[in-house]
């Protein structure tokens, strides 16, 4: 059963699948649905193959533009940098952003040795430099290396007059301020605004 | 190996990472156990009340248990708040928990260094110069970890002169150069015997100051180069990654732009 076995090995690859729910989908996979596995087969292996990287923003796709960059109803003049392609999803879902993107699959993290290069801040700089873009919206995350990711972007905007945000840190909605930890009641006291 | 508890350590995060789905692997430096690896299970998770804790150079009181070397966190609590470093102060800071994780084994208590520890990162959260610190901070690691040297007197036991030149050899420490060796690289021939020679060749007048811990402004470009050289032995083969890219933080300079 090396075949059977090297299937179960492989789909534990998967984040969450673990060697029980692996077997369930092996089983289910070579039993049940046969078609679905040639298809799943066939759509995996194209994908990654063809499935490459954003010329502009870095975000997954298999042609040379993403979607978001290639629409036309998009704002050029806005940019979003955040910090993965689940993050454009979810700000794609809440909010009404109209803009752009940029991903940079990661953040700048000293010990784990990864800078500015890794993260394609080169390609970013150009950007800024181009004069495009007029408002940069710092979505990276509240951590305190996504933080200091967001200080270094904001320090190469600097040169090409770009007005720079962040986006705000705080309560969450619904929340009570006694249940919220130290650190983000902290930061949501001192970046307390007017009333309105 | 026995199963331990411990209750309400103060300590500091070294390092995380993610690990498996929703949990991270964490590396902590407490004042009791030294360096701790623990795995905090669920601490990614949207509602887990660590999220937000688990930031570098933070004071926290964590609580873990388990047997084996990788414990389980068990509890974890926000210390005093500190304003985290910015600009060198954080390539700084970045530098000693490289050199934790890279030096110290897991469970091997070093009280004093941690004290050390704390005093460093209260340092480099103001403006005041954190060179001499750091170079104290190297210091005592190398002590704490076996691999101090004598600071006071020479290979041949004899006390050393301030004006003296030495090279620091490993395991033999301050040896003493004859005068015509003491000429440094070459054209580089210069009288003034008080201004530090370059690497290894030292003057009595520095190896006191940094025992001494007072260290004068001139010599700390000296003093950087021989902790660089006794450290050398002891941080594996990798290059350090905080020191490549301490240009990179170096540039962000002490704005307030996106501190809070």
């Amino acid at each position: 059963m090396a075949l059977l076995d090297g299937l179960i090995r492989e789909l534990q690859r998967l984040p969450g699948v673990g060697p029980k729910s692996a077997r369930r989908m092996a089983y289910h996979l070579m039993v049940h649905d046969r078609d679905g596995a040639q298809q799943l087969a066939q759509l995996m292996r194209q994908a990654a193959e063809e499935i490459g990287h954003c010329e502009l923003c870095r975000n997954l796709t298999e042609r040379d533009l993403c979607d978001i960059c290639a629409s036309s109803k998009r704002n050029p003049g806005q940019l979003c940098v955040v910090e993965s392609a689940a993050d454009v999803q979810a700000i794609e879902g809440a909010t009404d952003y109209q803009g752009r993107y940029f991903v940079l699959m990661g953040h700048l993290s000293p010990l784990d040795g990864i800078g500015p290069e890794e993260l394609g801040m080169d390609q970013l700089e150009q950007r800024f430099a181009s004069g495009e873009i007029k408002e940069l919206v710092l979505a990276t995350n509240a951590t305190l290396e996504g933080n200091v990711t967001a200080q270094y972007i904001a320090s190469l905007a600097e040169p090409n007059q770009i007005s720079v945000t962040r986006i705000a840190h705080g309560v969450p909605m619904g929340g009570e301020l006694e249940f919220v930890d130290g650190h983000t009641l902290r930061a949501a006291f001192s970046s307390r605004r007017e009333f309105d | 190996m026995n199963r331990t508890i411990v209750e309400r350590q103060p300590g500091y995060l070294l390092h995380s990472r993610p690990y498996r789905d929703s949990s991270a692997l964490l590396e902590i430096w407490s004042r009791d156990h030294g360096r701790v690896g623990l795995v905090a299970r669920g601490a990614r998770r949207a509602k887990s009340p660590w999220r937000g804790l688990l930031d570098n150079f933070q004071p926290l009181s964590i609580s873990w248990g388990g047997k084996g070397e990788l414990k389980t966190l068990r509890g974890l609590e926000s210390g005093p708040l500190m304003t985290p470093p910015v600009g060198e102060a954080l390539a700084a800071a970045y530098y000693i928990n490289e050199l934790l994780l890279r030096t110290c084994m897991r469970q091997d208590p070093h009280p004093g260094l941690y004290a050390r520890y704390t005093a460093m990162l209260e340092v480099l959260a103001t403006d005041q110069p954190f060179e001499p610190q750091l170079r104290y901070f190297e210091l005592q690691l190398l002590n704490e970890l076996g691999y101090g040297a004598d600071f006071y007197t020479d290979c041949h036991g004899d006390e050393l002169l301030p004006s003296g030149v030495y090279q620091f050899v490993a395991d033999q420490g301050a040896v003493p150069l004859l005068p015509r060796d003491t000429a440094l690289n070459a054209g580089d021939q210069r009288d003034d015997r008080t201004r530090e020679p370059v690497g290894e060749k030292v003057t009595g007048r520095l190896l006191m100051a940094l025992a001494q811990e007072q260290l004068e402004d001139d010599q700390l470009m000296a003093a950087k180069r021989l902790m660089r050289v006794l450290l050398r032995p002891h941080l594996g083969n990798r290059p350090l990654e905080s020191r490549r890219l301490w240009a990179v933080y170096s540039k962000l300079g002490k704005t307030d732009a996106v501190r809070h």
